[in-house]
């Protein structure tokens, strides 16, 4: 800690015999010295503060383990989650999709049942022009249906 | 290990590594207090309080700065708080220096070279005389090794003011010594 150069400016201007080392030197076997009791208090009180930097040190280790697993987890739940909830969106699509094809398939059914009737009545018409009265309720009867 | 590694173990709750730094930084922090502060029992008071601070600021210290600086300013303002409160000139900003000479307990502890100890405490006797600001600048030089832009950032001051602190600082304690210097050598 300590140098054996820093005498203060004293050699620029000595017209002494002192010279830098020798008040150093001087200095330094004078130098007064605290009472042991109070040194040993010092350091009673360091030893105890060091406890609770101890403990605060065990206690920012556990955290710097605890957190990252506790972000891998909730990052995993989110991921899971995420995951069921786009795996349900498809099939919810599938599904819809299946019904509408189901729907326009009746339709076109239904379409080209109509139109066979349609056909069938004209021929009967044609065939036999006696029932005409009977064809034409039985066309309006069809047409109220339509509607 | 540097004073920032020591720190950031203390963190982990590694206590050695503090007291490590407290063993260190003993003398030199010591010697600051008990030269700007004065009496024996205030810094060692002082000492402790400096201690319990810069720990419970020890989370927000930016490692980019010196600890040393760092731990210093936090003497600096315990020393200058505790001032205002008992009504002592100890401001830095009083150039006048009026100021309550600190006693000059240093403790005599054995050492080989006793001429280096004598002429050690005749320093810090001078040392004690000099006004507040200089004797602050003196001591953060020397006992805290810290360079004068730091101690102007301390003081609240210009780099040339620091300089200048240091250079009269430097005069007056070449003039109280100058015959110990040739009693000594």
């Amino acid at each position: 800690m300590k140098k054996n150069n820093t005498a203060p400016q004293s050699s620029r201007h000595t017209d002494t015999a002192l010279d830098e080392s020798t008040l150093r030197a001087a200095w330094d076997a004078s130098a007064p010295e605290p009472s042991a009791q109070t040194v040993s208090s010092i350091k009673q009180c360091i030893r105890m503060e060091a406890q609770q930097y101890e403990q605060k040190q065990n206690k920012h280790n556990i955290h710097i383990f605890w957190q990252p697993a506790l972000a891998a987890a909730a990052i995993f739940m989110l991921v899971t989650s995420s995951y069921v909830i786009w795996q349900q969106m498809t099939a919810t699509n599938a599904l819809w999709q299946e019904l509408t094809n189901v729907e326009e398939e009746i339709h076109s059914e239904l379409d080209a049942l109509e139109v066979s009737v349609w056909d069938a009545l004209a021929e009967l018409e044609a065939e036999s022009p006696t029932n005409e009265a009977l064809l034409h309720a039985f066309t309006l009867q069809m047409i109220t249906w339509e509607d | 290990m540097d004073d920032a590694e020591h720190i950031k173990q203390f963190l982990r709750g590694d206590a050695n590594a503090l007291c490590a730094v407290v063993d260190a930084y003993r003398k030199p922090l010591y010697s600051f207090i008990i030269q700007m502060a004065g009496q024996s029992d205030d810094a060692d008071e002082i000492f402790q309080e400096v201690w319990i601070k810069a720990m419970q600021a020890l989370p927000r210290y930016r490692h980019k700065d010196r600890f040393s600086s760092w731990l210093f300013k936090i003497a600096h303002r315990i020393i200058i708080d505790r001032s205002r409160k008992r009504k002592l000139v100890l401001s830095p900003d009083m150039e006048s220096g009026v100021l309550a000479c600190p006693e000059t307990t240093t403790q005599t502890t054995p050492h080989d070279n006793v001429s280096d100890h004598e002429l050690g405490t005749t320093i810090r006797r001078a040392v004690a005389q000099l006004p507040a600001a200089q004797r602050e600048v003196f001591l953060l030089r020397m006992d805290g090794d810290l360079p004068f832009k730091e101690i102007a950032r301390i003081q609240k001051t210009s780099i040339n003011t620091v300089l200048a602190r240091m250079s009269y600082a430097l005069g007056k304690l070449r003039e109280q010594l100058s015959s110990t210097y040739k009693d000594c050598t």
